[in-house]
């Protein structure tokens, strides 16, 4: 597989192009397992700092934070922010300049409605990492060959409750602190499965979905009383 | 045995929900109780979110309580005339409970009035229930079929209607408010409300135990079929993996259950109900004032 990938990857840096980058595959099957979904390939001729992100598609959400009333803690709702559901950075080395552009660029892609008098953005990034749909991972660009380490490799495991959709990835090339190139592509997440197929059944034919359960709950009730009374 | 919920947007080991369901199905059947009350708690206690624990609960009461109407009904014990008004008030006081569950889950209250319900419910009826089996282990009462009520207030209510298989004659307002009373119970509490009900058609109805049990599960049937048709449409909160695994898990226990009852005399057992009643309560209140592990959550609204 490597070598097939690199006699693609081969004839694009004789082409003296410095930087050039591929996916494994274009639909990410997302399923609940450890394993990594996604492959980046590349090659790389420049020693400069290069940042691949992975943006998910738009979303409108709301944040609810827990408060104390009359001594009881209930959640409150306290934001309503539109962002892409996932942020992904994945670095070649660890920079402090980097680190700050990836944290800006996190904080520049939130939307709030409303006034931010909470610091609301940064608790829902802090709520995003633990769910693993932020992420920033520096010194991630992996050497395929020992001997080679122009050709590099990015595991990428995106978590199961990534949303559907198409995703964008693309390689951005940092020289002197400044961003000097910028290459995009496109790839589908899709969630197979029985698990994703009542979820949309769920929120797209509600009503349809009403009377399944209900069909399902008196089918398995009365069944098992015919069996245990048998 | 890692599953994923896809409602519930949550991961699970499915061997804890399943004895989960098989624990309160082995206690519905040694205490003959819907079990309802419990399940929902011990589902918010493993992580469930509350507005998909009660949804998904009434689901699986309605599942469970299904074998049990049909069964009453072939022999008879379902007094249809009464039934049917207290599905009148169920189906509203149902409704009434959805709307108002989505009003408040939109306003973020949700849990906290879940919460609130439990505790004042479960401390209730664990006194209750505890105080009367204490009493009657030292009095040693005989229990009779038919327990006639006193003419009292609700007596005097007008619009009364004969029901000639339970032989009374009462306002048809009495089962129409105990059914919507249960239903706004079944909507917010995802309980199937036959621990109100039943001691409500006896003591209150003057009907008799066998009939108001079977008159009851055939109430609680169409109530909860009303409220999970409404969680799923208006707060797509039901989860029908998970209601699949506790019906399983709660179908085999309360077979197990079942077995069991005899061997303890009925005071013991009410006594033993009333304690874990207790547990519950207190588990809930505590979880209620201490400081959260998890203070933020997000809620997806719109995906562009």
């Amino acid at each position: 597989m490597f070598f097939i990938l690199i006699l693609i990857f081969l004839p694009l840096s004789l082409n003296s192009q410095p930087l050039s980058f591929d996916l494994s595959s274009y639909e990410v099957t997302l399923k609940n397992n450890k394993k990594n979904n996604l492959t980046i390939f590349g090659y790389n001729k420049t020693k400069d700092l290069l940042v691949l992100k992975i943006v998910g598609p738009n979303q409108k959400v709301i944040l609810q934070k827990k408060t104390k009333f009359l001594n009881m803690w209930t959640w409150k709702k306290s934001g309503e922010f539109s962002y892409p559901s996932l942020f992904h950075y994945y670095t070649n080395f660890k920079s402090d300049d980097i680190d700050f552009r990836v944290k800006k660029d996190l904080v520049d892609n939130i939307k709030l409605v409303g006034k931010d008098d909470d610091n609301l953005k940064k608790d829902l990034i802090e709520k995003k990492m633990t769910l693993g749909l932020f992420y920033v991972k520096n010194n991630s660009f992996k050497s395929i060959e020992k001997n080679n380490q122009d050709f590099f490799k990015i595991p990428i495991k995106l978590p199961y409750n990534s949303l559907a959709g198409k995703y964008e990835i693309s390689m951005e090339v940092f020289k002197e602190k400044k961003l000097v190139s910028k290459k995009s592509k496109f790839f589908f997440v899709e969630k197979p499965g029985l698990n994703s197929f009542i979820y949309k059944f769920a929120h797209n034919f509600s009503f349809l979905y009403g009377l399944v359960s209900v069909i399902v709950a008196i089918a398995l009730g009365v069944g098992a009383g015919f069996i245990f009374r048998k | 045995m890692i599953h994923y919920l896809p409602i519930a947007e949550l991961e699970v080991n499915i061997f804890i929900i399943l004895s989960s369901g098989f624990v309160v199905g082995f206690m519905s059947g040694l205490f003959g109780v819907g079990g309802g009350f419990l399940m929902t708690p011990i589902l918010i206690f493993l992580g469930i979110p509350p507005a998909t624990a009660v949804a998904t609960e009434a689901n699986q009461i309605l599942g469970s309580s299904s074998s049990g109407a049909v069964a009453h009904g072939s022999k008879g014990n379902i007094d249809y005339e009464i039934g049917l008004f207290l599905l009148i008030g169920g189906i509203f006081g149902s409704t009434l409970g959805v709307i108002f569950f989505k009003f408040m889950r939109d306003a973020g209250n949700l849990d906290l009035i879940i919460s609130i319900l439990y505790i004042l419910f479960l401390a209730t009826i664990g006194t209750l229930m505890f105080a009367e089996s204490a009493l009657s282990m030292y009095r040693k009462e005989v229990s009779t079929t038919r327990i006639r009520s006193k003419r009292n207030i609700f007596h005097k209510l007008p619009l009364r209607f004969r029901f000639r298989k339970s032989k009374i004659y009462i306002s048809i307002l009495l089962p129409i408010s105990i059914g919507c009373f249960v239903g706004i119970l079944s909507a917010l509490m995802g309980v199937g409300g036959g621990f109100v009900m039943v001691p409500a058609m006896i003591y209150l109805l003057g009907m008799n135990t066998v009939s108001a049990v079977g008159t009851s599960l055939f109430q609680i049937v169409f109530v909860t079929m009303n409220v999970t048709i409404l969680q799923a449409t208006f707060n797509q909160a039901v989860d029908l993996v998970l209601a699949v695994y506790l019906l399983i898990g709660g179908v085999i226990g309360a077979q197990f259950g079942s077995r069991y009852t005899s061997r303890l005399k009925g005071e013991q057992l009410r006594v033993l109900l009333a304690i874990i009643v207790m547990i519950v309560c207190f588990k809930m209140s505590f979880d209620l004032v201490s400081e959260p592990v998890i203070n933020s959550r997000i809620i997806i609204q719109e995906i562009n």
